[in-house]
Order: structure tokens, then sequence, then C-alpha cells
């Protein structure tokens, strides 16, 4: 099953499109994370993914074929929107069930010990508890009702370092205990690589990269070596991004397969995925996507030092 | 909001407590009862413009909604909710405090305006609830097309206010075609044309639209014929005739008036459904 | 009954470019050379370390099924991960020979001119180079059905 499915997807805001030509195919059981400069359309595919927006062009899907929205889609799908947005007049207790007389499938007893866990105070009011906590509470509602894909925008932007720790732990744990898929979007790109094992990058309303980050890893290597007319010469691989520095050039190169060996002078190394993001968010005509063929940009124009 | 109803019934009632035991007369009382009269008349406007115009918008503003219309009720369900408790709760206590309005209207020390007066007709129970339902679902709607909570509330008021404006001072009137009838004296003459002097109805609580003077056959004057002699007058039996609504339609007209206004509630309602069903959060 | 909770806790390094399962993996062996795990102990639950980590689930069950293949532990459907072996120890003897080998290529890589930072490095990535090629003959008389995970590790590890 897929978690989400979209075929050609456009979304057009009176004269700019936020999203555009965007396939893609995310199966579940994967922790994806959403990648791409403020404004680059993540909020916009995962508000369409959620129902909240309807596409001006092409087809989204989710959960093996629901359409955003449906009731079908709505009771099987769980989202924290952008800033967690809650009921602030509300003591936390109320905004709990407020929540729970809008589901039909909701777990009261773990909602409620979560909340005891996280030592959420109920007859607080939602405005007067901590980003942190706030973000716990949205987190817990969206788990009550036991969906089977998380769709969380942002859910890290307003949150200091270690109530972002807390939050993915505690995101994590859902995941180890339910097998619930998640898609979550985030500007900030060093913190993913221990969370997320699938990784959609969005760039200018385009879709730029997806796919597994494991096999994005071993498909793409740095090389260093001689600078100059040199680094020009490396057929063989698709060059993503050039770095040159006097007589040394830095390479991003992928590769068909990790096994690849290095061109004599050239030393080899593996690319985080920091600099795998960064390097393809610097150069938007880049792009790699599921299947076999390679982007044509990504092999010919990328090389420009 | 329903607390503010509550408030004003249970004034109203000791208003009308200390003005029997005072005074009948024009006094301080008579006034303080019609501002009350007036107050009550804004509730159903308040009731629009305070909760039902941000209903829909703040959620908008605030981005709740993302967090309401994603659940599993969705979104129809859950406007039901929100309106439909509120909505019915409300329109009970405006029944109620036209009800309580209607016995102490009844009173002697409340005579003022006659029945058909504005005033006293929307606080009767069935419109008074009626114009309850529709200033919410008005401001439902508005708050669901505007998207943005104060100028919701401003358009809240003044569309309820231009559909009170037209509706009191000239539809309400003309609910059904108003009756002719020429009233039994023959007029003397032209200065009669208009009714000076003459007491305009004959059945109690009718509602006077206008008056002319007319053959027996029911043509009215022209002005031409206005300049004639009073003893033209005599001659050709002119009769000054009333257009009227009688009496005996005010409780129809109630009907009527609520029946609309719940049709039109109803209509605003399902547009705000549908806007709200297409439209992004 | 679920055991009473694990001896150990995990913690992470994030600065040193070692994948997080392979830390996972690199921790327990530590705990049972220093003796704090034994056979028959629970490793941590999964929920518990994602948890205290914020890490991806799949990263500890890679890292524990590492430990099933290195004979190190073993899964208990419905209980947990427990120790299930014990880390060869080498004798004192034999490391005394071994370490008197060692400092006569010292001295020899010395005399050749390298210094501290010099000899490091070129122990560590020959370390690394003969780990590698020993795993990659052990995964190939073993079939080809751990390939990705150890292509990560390798990438992880030269980093």
């Amino acid at each position: 099953m897929n978690v989400i499915e979209t075929c050609a997807l456009g979304k057009r805001y009176r004269r700019n499109w936020a999203l555009r030509d965007c396939s893609l195919t995310v199966p579940a059981g994967h922790v994806v994370a959403l990648v791409g400069p403020n404004g680059a359309g993540k909020t916009t595919l995962l508000n369409l993914a959620a129902g909240l927006l309807r596409p001006t062009r092409g087809q989204v899907s989710v959960l093996g074929g629901e359409r955003p929205g449906s009731a079908a889609a709505r009771s099987r799908t769980g989202f924290v929107a952008q800033d967690a947005p809650l009921y602030g007049h509300l003591p936390a207790g109320d905004m709990l069930r407020v929540a729970r007389n809008l589901n039909l499938t909701w777990d009261e007893d773990r909602a409620q010990a979560r909340l005891a866990e996280l030592a959420i105070p109920l007859d607080r009011k939602v405005r007067q508890l901590s980003g942190g906590q706030r973000a716990q509470l949205a987190l817990t509602i969206a788990l009550a009702k036991r969906p089977e894909v998380l769709i969380l925008d942002e859910p890290l932007a307003s949150l200091d370092p270690l109530a972002r720790h807390d939050f993915m732990g505690s995101l994590m744990a859902a995941v180890a205990e339910d097998s619930l898929s998640v898609v979550f979007s985030s500007h900030v790109v060093s913190e993913l690589e221990r969370i997320a094992d699938y990784l959609l990058v969005l760039n200018e309303g385009r879709l730029q990269l997806a796919g597994e980050v494991d096999a994005l890893l071993d498909t793409h290597r740095i090389l260093t070596g001689p600078g100059g007319e040199m680094a020009l010469n490396l057929k063989q691989f698709a060059v993503v991004q050039v770095r040159q520095a006097g007589a040394q050039a830095q390479l991003l190169v992928r590769t068909s397969s990790a096994a690849d060996p290095a061109p004599p002078g050239w030393l080899s190394s593996p690319a985080s995925l920091e600099d795998l993001v960064l390097a393809y968010l610097r150069d938007p005509k880049a792009s790699v996507l599921p299947g076999p063929e390679v982007t044509a940009a990504a092999g010919g124009e990328a090389v420009r030092a | 909001m329903l607390g503010l109803f509550v408030l004003a019934a249970v004034l109203l009632w000791l208003n009308h407590q200390t003005a029997t035991r005072f005074s009948p007369t024009i006094s301080a009382e008579a006034l303080i009862r019609a501002a009350w009269l007036i107050l009550l008349q804004f509730m159903p406007v308040l009731a629009g413009a305070f909760l039902g115009a941000p209903l829909v918008a703040r959620e908008l503003e605030n981005g709740t909604a993302r967090l309401a219309w994603t659940q599993e009720a969705g979104r129809i369900r859950w406007l039901v909710a929100e309106v439909v408790p509120v909505t019915a709760v409300l329109a009970v206590a405006a029944a109620a405090i036209g009800l309580e309005l209607r016995w102490l209207l009844a009173r002697p020390a409340w005579t003022g305006p006659g029945t058909w007066s504005p005033a006293r007709f929307d606080l009767r129970p069935l419109p008074f609830a009626g114009w309850v339902t529709l200033g919410i679902c008005l401001g439902v709607f508005l708050g669901a097309a505007i998207r943005r909570t104060v100028p919701a509330m401003a358009a809240t008021l003044g569309c309820y206010a231009a559909l009170l404006y037209v509706t009191s001072l000239w539809w309400r009137m003309h609910y059904l075609p108003p009756l002719h009838r020429p009233l039994p004296h023959v007029l003397v003459g032209p200065e009669y044309s208009y009714g000076y002097g003459i007491p305009l109805t004959s059945g109690p609580g009718d509602y006077v639209l206008s008056a002319a003077p007319g053959r027996p056959d029911g043509r009215l004057l022209t002005s031409a014929q206005l300049d004639h002699p009073a003893s033209w007058f005599r001659l050709h039996h002119i009769r000054l005739w009333v257009t009227y609504q009688p009496g005996s339609r005010f409780g129809l007209f109630q009907v009527i008036e609520f029946g609309w206004l719940i049709v039109l509630a109803t209509i605003l309602m399902t547009v705000a459904a549908v806007l709200i069903r297409r439209r992004a959060a | 009954m679920v055991p009473a909770g694990s001896p150990i806790s995990f913690r992470l390094d994030p600065g040193s470019g070692v994948p997080t399962y392979l830390q996972l993996v690199h921790q327990v062996e530590q705990a049972l050379r220093l003796g704090y795990l034994k056979e028959g102990d629970r490793l941590p639950t999964v929920k518990g370390a994602v948890e205290s980590l914020a890490i991806n689930p799949n990263t500890v069950l890679k890292a524990y099924r590492e430990l099933e293949h290195r004979g190190l532990a073993t899964g208990r459907p419905g209980q947990g991960t427990f120790i299930a072996g014990t880390l060869r120890r080498v004798g004192l003897a034999e490391q005394a020979a071994l370490r008197k080998g060692l400092l006569a290529w010292l001295r020899t890589a010395d005399e050749a001119g390298l210094d501290a930072d010099g000899i490091e490095a070129l122990f560590a990535t020959s370390l690394r180079d003969f780990l590698d090629r020993r795993d990659e003959k052990r995964s190939q008389r073993r079939g080809a059905g751990h390939r990705q995970g150890r292509a990560r590790g390798q990438a992880g590890e030269v980093a």
C-alpha cells in the first residue's frame, strides 16, 4: 500500500504555482521526511494529502487509493497542521474531549496515559502550555484516533532542542508501537538522518528527490581530486555538484551502485544526507526520482564550476 | 449569549413589577420599557454577529479549522454540531421571552404602540425565534464566505439591519394582498379625503396601509376630482377607502414570517455548508 | 512475564560519523567486553530505545539484527531481545605477544618518518579495510541477504 500517491499534481494560488507536476509514490511503513526551503510547497503538498486543499491539476490519493478528505481517509489519517493549531482558550482536558467528540475511533486510555506520562496538566489552558507541551498535545490527539498514517507539517519548527528531541522520541515510540507510517515536513536538514528512512525534497514547487535514505546514500559519493579540467572529465558519473578550491575539486556524484570505484587519482568518500540535500537544493535543475531513467539535467548541466 | 437572554427576561419582569406598582403614567419607567424593547430587538443580530460570524471565521483565522476538519467527523458534521445546538437553545429562549412579553404587553401598564408596530411584531414568540435563528445562520454564512472574523461580524450587522428594515417597514404588510374597504361615513368634502378626523379602523387590531377617497364601486378619485365641491362628494356617495391588513391575519402573518425566516436560514446554512465543503482550510 | 528492564541504555554520538545502528552494536559489544552485560540480559526494548534516542525504530531493529548475525543476541517474540553469547576474550599472554608485534611495526613506521597523526590515520584506514574485506567474505558466505546494511555501514565508517 502507498500512503501517498500523486500524479502530475499541481496547485495554484491565483497566479502562483505552489506545487507543479508532482508525481510521487510513498510506500507504507516509512518515516518520510519532506524537505525543502521555505516556500517550496511542502505545506501545500501536505494539505493536499490531508484533504484541506483541492488540487488544481492532477490527482492525489492516500492510503491505497482513498481520496484525501473523504470519510475513509479522514478516519485513517492523523494530521497535525503547521504550528499545531489547538483551541487555546480550552483547558487541555477539554481540548482532548472536543477532539474525542469529533472522532469515532478514539483510544481515550492511551491519550490520557500519554498526557500523564508527559506531565501535561489537564486543567491548564492550552495557550498557557509550553510550545513543546502543545506539540505533544496535538500529537496525542492525532495518535488517539489510531491512524495508519500520520502527517505532520513542520512539527519541530517552534520547539527548542530539548522539546524537539522529546517530541521526536515520542513520535518514534509511536511508530515502533503501531507500525505507523509518518510523513513530516521540515526545513532543518541536520536532524533528519537519524529519524527519516525515506526522503522527499521539494524545491520551488517541484519534486527534486524521492527515495529511501539508504538507497540515496548508497548511490551518492563525494569525490575529492585534482581540480581544473580534470573535474570535467568524469563522464561515468552524474555530477550533482562541483566545488573548486584552487587545485582541488570536490564533487558530489551519483553512481549506479555503492561499489563503483573511484577514478584513479580521486578519493571517494560517502556523502551524508545533509551533503546530499544541500547539494540538490543548490541546483534546482538536478533531480533524482524513482525509476531507472537518469534526468538529463543531473548529468550534463550541473557541471558548471 | 443565553445568559444575556435570561438576564433580559428577568430584568423585564422586574421592570414590569416596579412599573405596575408605582406609576401608570408616562414616566421614566415608560422610557425604560421602550429601551428594553429596543434592546431585545438587538438580541438576534447580536447573536448573529458575536456567535454566528466568528463560528467559522475564527476557526479559519486561527487555523483550528485545519484541526477540526481533518478529524473523522468531517466538515459537515462539525458544522452541524457547532451550529444546531446553539441555535436551538437561543431560538427556544427567544420564544420564551416572546411569550413573557406577550403576557406583559397585555397589561395596561405596557400599552404602547399598536400590535402591528415593528417592535411588537418581531418580539412575538414565533418571529423572535425566527429572527434569532436567521441572525445566527446569517453570521455563520457570512463567516464562511468572508473567512475573517471582524469583517464577517460587520457584514452580519449590516445585512441583518437591511433585512429587518425592509421587512418591518414594507414587506411584512404585504405577505398577503391587503384588503380594501370603505369606511361607513359619506365624505362631506375633500378636506376629509385623507381621513383626518375620521377613525380609520372599524375592526380591532387592523393595520391601515393607506386611505383614499373613492366611489362606492371602489374606484378611487383622481386628483382633478378631488377639487369637486362637497355636494358632489355627497351626491356620488364618495367614501374613504382604506387599504388594510385585518387584525385576524396577525397570527397568520407571524407564522408566515417565521416560515420564511427559517427557510432563508436553512438556505444560508446550506450555502455555508457547500462553501465549507469546497473551500480550503 | 516480561523480565525487568535492561541493564544498559544507549547513547549516540552525532558527530562520530559512525552509522547510528553500528553505534548501538558497538555499545552492546563494549558492554559485553566490560561485563555490564552478560548472557540472558535483556536489551532495551525498541520502543524504549527509540523514545530516548529519538531515532527511527528501523535503526534499532537493524542493530539488533546485526547483533543476532554476530551471534550476540537473540530475539524472543513478544518479550524482547536478549544477550545470547559472549565476545571471545583474548588471553593475557596472547595480548602481550600482539602488543609486541605492534610496537615493532610502530618503530618501523617512526623510522620511515610517519608522525603520530599519520600513524593513527594509517592504522585506522588499514583496520577498516581489513574489517571490510573480512566482513565481505563472511557475508558472501552467509548469502546476499544482508547487503544493504553492510553497504551503509561501510559508507559511514569511512566518514
